[in-house]
């Protein structure tokens, strides 16, 4: 395995990186409702 | 392997989420005491009756500021005369079954305890707003598992 | 196409998943009535005995016998034919698992095992039930072993090479399987069989539920990673791609490996017997065995975004309208994909520590379920069903058939999101899971769950009808394509087998070492559970006599 090779040079991905935290969007707003929830009971 | 620059940066961004998720819960549950129910003492499950404090089950003041409600629960129902508890007092429940798994559950609280033979189950919750509490089942424990349920008043 | 006799392997299998679907899926639509009081059953039929035939032939026997035949045409197709003794100890696995899914069957429709998919002791069923369970975990091992054996075949006669992603991927999934069935065996071998048949009184309720979590976690995970595998393998082939990344893919599984078993306590964080640090440990581990997730999410729209702009898409979101929408093999996949989106963050929340009091044995975790192996897991599943079906018996997918897919996918998403949105509403209200109609004698609190529009019992009642809709046309899919679409006989006709090319040249050899992950994943359970097990052996309280309470 040589360390330069990358085999996504030149590709590009930028809607895969904002589609992603999307889903990470989703994952915390999510957590944080229940977590405050749990807080209020 | 190689990752591509924007997978660092979004598996950096999750692993960061995860590590905030579990330090919030960590520092709450073990600094704040906000652990979720649980205890390690044992009992015999056939001699739940005979043996303290199970065999004097209710309401019992610790001291002035702490209550202790002891249940004892069984297929289908709780054996726990009388249950009234103070709101803004620590009320600390401790739960045992004489027969299968059922749970100890306070609706709109965080009482939701696991109530499992031959094991006591505690936790420890103070009420804040007065008024009856539905307490039900919710692990399934047989025909009459969805009738199993009862009330606490909270004054 | 694969060798006729490997076919035969895996529609025997195949067969045998979607009769467990038909039963299964009828017992979910019974459910659904019974709880809003709109069906009385007779007197020789019971709530929990369908609840109980409804998880274990859905969540157990329909996915298992699919990710055999998934995996057997798969190893068929990838590292070559089987030889003679693995086609019999296939066979020889097919038959013992179904032999015990009927006897554990059997017990559940006589009324002798209303024990649910979690058989919690001390609920006592017949000892056969749990005879019935053993023999089916044994089946899926002499299967498994035959997968192994087809396998170390093909690395003996390429030795040096790493094997192709398909077989990697089965045997990692089949190592998960074997290592998380320990747990089960042990408690069904040495508590439950001794216990029902009355060899010995008692039974160590504590044990029994840790050694049931120890396997039921990485259970789970044993449904959803052939459906990744379907993501990380078909999905590329249908959008014409290669593999992403053949190591990143092959990282990824590895860890399912290492942290998908030492679990099992976030499926007890409510529960006595076990120290809150022993749960906190556990809780750290289960959010170690996100990541992989995490990698195969961002692995996913990559696939999206290449192939959209190898189309020519432009600009920050182009791809999306790129993808091959009017391929229901792809479209089922991105659906079930979607799911789990809030499936995946829903497992988060529950396994939060004390975050779980909020939603523990609540209708959330049935939604929670649906929206994990009932949507994300059975979807992939049927997107592959499409393909899958028609490529072992020859025949033709028709037009009207992938009309009908269609229709069985919407109709499925639709169902389901009715039913788990009610569900999960339901279940941060505190509605109970598992509950036959539940009014509570009207108490007001209960009465409030239901009062909403997306929580009342007719929308679930309408998702779970929608629901089995789908289900049925599924199996007019099914039987057509097994026995009575034409025969495929121009070469256009026939059905292709869609796995995507991997280039492994850059991949790490060490991830193909066995004795690396095998031995981290050990020791991981050993640091996991040793401590606490031993405790709850050697300060046991005396144990529990059975209970028949239904």
């Amino acid at each position: 395995m040589s360390k330069k090779y990358d085999e996504h040079q030149g590709v590009n991905l930028k809607g895969t990186l904002v589609s992603v935290f999307f889903v990470g969007v989703i994952i915390v707003v999510m957590w944080v409702v229940v977590y405050m929830m749990y807080v209020a009971r | 392997m190689h990752l591509h620059k924007y997978e660092k940066i979004w598996l950096v961004f999750g692993i960061a989420s995860l590590i905030v998720f579990l330090s919030v819960v960590g520092v709450s549950a073990f600094s704040h005491d906000h652990t979720p129910s649980g205890g390690m003492d044992t009992i015999d499950p056939e001699k739940v009756n005979e043996t303290a404090p199970f065999d004097n089950p209710g309401v019992s003041q610790l001291d002035d500021d702490t209550y202790q409600v002891t249940i004892v629960a069984m297929a289908f129902g709780y054996n726990a005369p009388e249950m009234k508890v103070p709101a803004g007092k620590e009320i600390i429940f401790k739960v045992t079954s004489t027969d299968v798994v059922h749970s100890f559950t306070i609706d709109n609280t965080k009482v939701n305890m696991m109530v499992v033979p031959g094991q006591i189950t505690t936790k420890s919750y103070t009420f804040e707003k007065p008024g009856k509490y539905l307490i039900l089942c919710n692990e399934y424990c047989g025909t009459g598992h969805h009738m199993m349920s009862s009330e606490i008043e909270v004054y | 196409m694969i060798a006729v006799k490997d076919r035969k392997i895996a529609l025997a299998n195949i067969g045998v998943a979607y009769a467990a679907f038909l039963i299964g899926t009828l017992a979910g639509l019974l459910q659904v009535f019974i709880r809003n009081d709109a069906l009385q059953l007779p007197a020789w039929l019971d709530y929990y005995q369908i609840l109980t035939a409804h998880g274990v032939l859905l969540a157990l026997i329909f996915t298992t016998f699919f990710i055999f035949a998934f995996f057997t045409t798969g190893m068929s197709k990838s590292i070559g034919t089987f030889g003679p003794k693995v086609r019999l100890y296939s066979w020889v696995g097919f038959w013992v698992t179904l032999f015990g899914t009927v006897m554990a069957t059997v017990m559940i429709v006589s009324g002798k095992a209303s024990v649910l998919y979690t058989f919690y002791a001390p609920l006592k069923a017949s000892g056969w039930f749990y005879v019935g369970l053993a023999l089916f975990i044994i089946g899926t091992w002499i299967s498994s072993f035959a997968l192994i054996g087809h396998y170390m075949a093909w690395r003996r006669k390429n030795k040096g090479h790493l094997s192709p992603l398909f077989a990697f991927m089965t045997i990692t999934t089949i190592v998960m399987w074997l290592i998380a069935c320990l747990g089960v065996v042990a408690t069904v071998l040495f508590q439950y069989i001794p216990w029902a048949f009355g060899w010995t009184d008692t039974i160590n309720v504590e044990l029994s539920r840790s050694l049931f979590w120890y396997f039921g976690h990485p259970l789970v995970y044993f449904w959803l990673l052939p459906a990744y595998m379907a993501w990380y393998l078909i999905v590329p082939k249908l959008l014409g791609v290669k593999v992403f990344s053949d190591s990143l893919a092959r990282l990824s599984f590895v860890l399912f490996i290492l942290f998908s078993i030492p679990v099992g306590f976030h499926h007890q964080l409510t529960e006595p017997g076990i120290s809150n640090f022993w749960k906190f440990l556990q809780v750290v581990l289960t959010f170690m065995v996100i990541v992989p997730s995490l990698m195969t999410a961002f692995t996913m729209f990559a696939n999206f975004e290449i192939s959209g702009r190898k189309k020519g898409a432009v600009g920050l979101f182009g791809w999306f309208r790129m993808l091959p929408w009017k391929d229901v093999r792809f479209t089922s996949i991105f659906i079930a994909m979607a799911f789990f989106i809030p499936g995946g963050a829903g497992g988060i929340i529950n396994a939060s520590f004390q975050l779980n009091e909020v939603v523990h044995n609540t209708l959330w975790i049935v939604g929670h379920f649906h929206i994990t192996v009932g949507t994300p897991v059975a979807m992939t599943f049927m997107g592959l069903t499409f393909w899958l079906i028609p490529y072992l018996t020859g025949r033709q997918f028709t037009k009207s058939m992938q009309r009908l897919g269609f229709v069985q996918i919407i109709t499925w998403t639709i169902g389901m999101l009715l039913m788990s949105t009610s569900q999960h509403i339901l279940g941060l209200l505190g509605a109970p899971r598992r509950t036959a109609y539940a009014g509570y004698n009207n108490h007001p609190s209960a009465l409030e769950w239901f009062d909403g529009i997306l929580t009342s019992h007719v929308t679930m009642a309408v998702g779970g009808s929608i629901l089995f809709l789908s289900a049925m046309i599924l199996m007019y899919i099914v039987i057509m394509t097994m026995f009575l679409s034409p025969k495929a006989e121009r070469p256009e006709d026939f059905v292709e087998f869609p796995l995507a090319e991997s280039d492994k040249e850059h991949t790490p050899k060490f991830l193909e070492n066995w004795a690396i992950w095998v031995g981290i994943a050990f020791a991981l359970i050993f640091i996991a559970y040793a401590i606490p097990i031993g405790d709850m052996i050697q300060n046991a309280p005396p144990g529990s006599k059975g209970f028949i309470t239904w």
